[in-house]
């Protein structure tokens, strides 16, 4: 048998002890215990865990629904400024087909509907001109348009319809020029030149005067250097721009050191306008947007207009009398690099070489150190201002072709020991558009006597003097 | 009584009452008043009554909440002399003799310095007279485990118990006399 310890008398001691509270005390304790309210039962229920999880959840759901629609909140803004007064109009089945169309825009229509184009989207009665490179349009619905705020609507069959390249059968309202027409005086152009370019420079949006410039002046939107304006900005520089400027889809300001351009790019990439001042050089690569190179060709007299609606380019190439004419074109076949006909360097040593050697192999220059000049057209084959038969022509023609150079009204390659050029030059001497390769291109900038080049390659003068 | 719910606590209670009360007063020796530790932990588990469906789960409840309140309000408390006086002075009116009120207070004493989970183990089958396997289920522990705590919590208390009787300093011998000439 187990011996009993002293801590076991003691503990059985303890056992056998009466409880120190009686059981009928208990019952009087638990009577006096207040009787828990409704809401407070309820209350364990909520913790800080709960609370803290409930808010956490809320938050996130909140949070995405703000992020996954935002356009639904610009979508709700476009209704609110629009209310319906006594007299209103409904559209017509036809005014239903005007949202589809791709608009170039990304500003709220709220703003949309303060511009000249509203009139063209509640009516669908009047042609509306759109950006060439276009963006997908918001879909939105207008129910009510006060009718005091409509312009007069032209009968329905002065609207000249079209059927739709992406989807043919549906008819949209013909391209059309922006309304009303620019109408700026060389004065008024250099003005808004000097007040842009002093905005643009307090709002650090250029960084310094020499600096090139194109704005983008579309219903809504303002986009300077490929920059889209915030709201606040836009508000300041709509004051200054559309007074003179109206907004208009696609509607271009180009500024150079000296030069205002205000018109718009062609599906072609040409661009029509007004303009004032000698045309800026390659400088205006670095303002514009990735992907579209500006090659431009400039005349000793510069100062003079664009015609709004004319191709510049065809008529350029086309009209002998060139003289007071600026070309700024987009050159569609430029490679990633800029080059215009899309040689690299080695192909245009390549083609120098190649020439040279058939020159002096024909006959047409004495040494490998003369300078050639040959004129490339559909017809004709002119080296050095003789223009060779055709069966002397045939060989040169293959070899251009090989370098993938097309015969051009205006079409000139000029070789010298150190360098060669392609382009299409004008009667003047000024190149339209062109490719360089080589040095000891500019032999004097200040005082053209010479052929020479900026460093871009792009700007060629006076190409008389050479000869 | 005259709410329902009250009446249905005490019925649930009745079972419970002793080894409830046992713990209880073994938790708050020296250090407070068992009649406010029997409240505090009355009080949230009449609260609580609705939650504990089982009968047989009040007693595992009020067992955990009087071992948590003691914890968490009188953690480190030590031995008061006024709360062993009190409780000396009711063991005397329970008629327990002044030697085996002093071979109580020592045992308190030398339990408190046992680990947790023995003291208690040793407490609830020892004073409270549970199971083993009841002991097991309001610890959340397995039976051979508590038998092993309560096996080493004994070893323990004898080895500190011997310790105490050879070392008792004499401070305690002179606060055990004068609580019981007083």
């Amino acid at each position: 048998m187990k011996p009993v310890g002293k801590d076991d008398q003691i503990f059985e001691v303890l056992r056998e002890l009466p409880t120190e509270i009686s059981l009928e005390k208990v019952g009087l304790i638990v009577t006096s215990l207040p009787p828990l309210p409704i809401w407070k039962s309820w209350l364990h229920y909520f913790n800080l865990n709960t609370i803290l999880m409930s808010a956490i959840t809320t938050t996130i759901i909140l949070a995405g629904l703000l992020l996954l629609s935002p356009k639904e909140q610009e979508h709700n803004q476009t209704f609110t400024p629009i209310t319906a007064s006594e007299e209103t109009i409904s559209l017509s089945p036809e005014e239903e087909l005007i949202p589809q169309l791709k608009q170039k825009t990304s500003r709220p229509v709220k703003q949309l509907a303060m511009s000249p184009i509203l009139p063209l989207l509640t009516q669908g009665t009047k042609e509306v001109q759109y950006s060439n490179s276009s963006l997908a349009v918001t879909p939105f619905t207008l129910t009510a348009i006060p009718l005091s705020n409509l312009t007069p609507l032209p009968p329905n069959d002065q609207i000249p319809l079209a059927i739709s390249p992406n989807r043919p059968g549906l008819m949209i309202p013909v391209q059309q020029e922006c309304d009303p027409p620019l109408e700026l005086t060389k004065e008024n152009q250099k003005r808004l030149k000097q007040q842009i370019r002093r905005s643009l420079l307090s709002d650090h949006l250029i960084l310094s005067k020499k600096e090139s410039i194109i704005i983008e002046v579309s219903p809504g939107e303002i986009i300077v250097n490929g920059q889209t304006l915030d709201d606040q900005l836009y508000q300041k520089y709509s004051l200054i721009l559309h007074q003179d400027v109206p907004p208009c889809p696609g509607r271009h300001l180009v500024i150079g050191k000296a030069f205002i351009g205000i018109g718009h790019f062609t599906s072609a990439g040409h661009f029509m306008g007004i303009s004032s001042g000698p045309l800026p050089a390659g400088s205006l690569r670095k303002s514009l947007p990735a992907n579209r190179l500006l090659d431009l060709s400039i005349e000793d007299d510069s100062s003079t207009e664009l015609f709004p609606g004319t191709d510049l380019t065809t008529s350029l190439l086309s009209d002998d009398d060139l003289i007071n004419t600026n070309s700024l074109s987009l050159s569609e076949s430029q490679d990633k690099k800029g080059n215009t006909f899309g040689l690299s360097w080695a192909e245009m040593q390549q083609l120098k070489r190649k020439l040279l050697s058939r020159f002096i192999k024909d006959n047409l220059i004495e040494a490998k150190q003369k300078k050639a000049i040959l004129t490339y057209t559909k017809e004709d084959i002119v080296v050095n201002g003789k223009a060779l038969t055709k069966n002397l022509a045939e060989p040169y023609r293959e070899l251009l072709t090989a370098f993938r150079l097309n015969a051009s009204p205006r079409r000139q390659i000029h070789i010298a020991p150190k360098f060669i050029i392609i382009g299409d030059f004008t009667s003047k001497g000024g190149m339209t558009l062109g490719q360089a390769s080589g040095k000891d291109m500019i032999v004097n900038q200040r005082k053209p006597s010479g052929l020479y080049a900026d460093d871009t390659f792009r700007l060629i003068h006076a190409v008389e003097d050479w000869h | 009584m005259a709410d329902p719910k009250q009446a249905q606590f005490m019925k649930a209670y009745a079972s419970c009452h002793d080894p409830f009360i046992r713990y209880c007063s073994a938790l708050a020796y020296g250090k407070m008043d068992t009649e406010d530790l029997v409240q505090d932990v009355l009080l949230s588990a009449f609260q609580h009554f609705d939650s504990i469906r089982k009968s047989g789960e009040l007693l595992h409840y009020l067992i955990r909440a009087a071992r948590n309140r003691s914890i968490s309000k009188w953690r480190k408390r030590k031995f008061q002399t006024e709360w062993v006086d009190k409780h000396s002075d009711h063991l005397a009116a329970k008629g327990i003799s002044p030697e085996m009120r002093l071979d109580i207070q020592l045992l308190y004493r030398t339990l408190d310095r046992l680990p947790g989970h023995q003291r208690d183990a040793l407490v609830l089958f020892e004073i409270s007279g549970f199971s083993m396997k009841e002991i097991a289920v309001i610890q959340t522990s397995t039976e051979g485990a508590i038998k092993t705590k309560i096996s080493r919590a004994r070893k323990q208390l004898k080895r500190l118990m011997a310790e105490k009787s050879t070392t008792r300093d004499m401070s305690g011998i002179l606060n055990t006399l004068q609580t019981i000439t007083l």
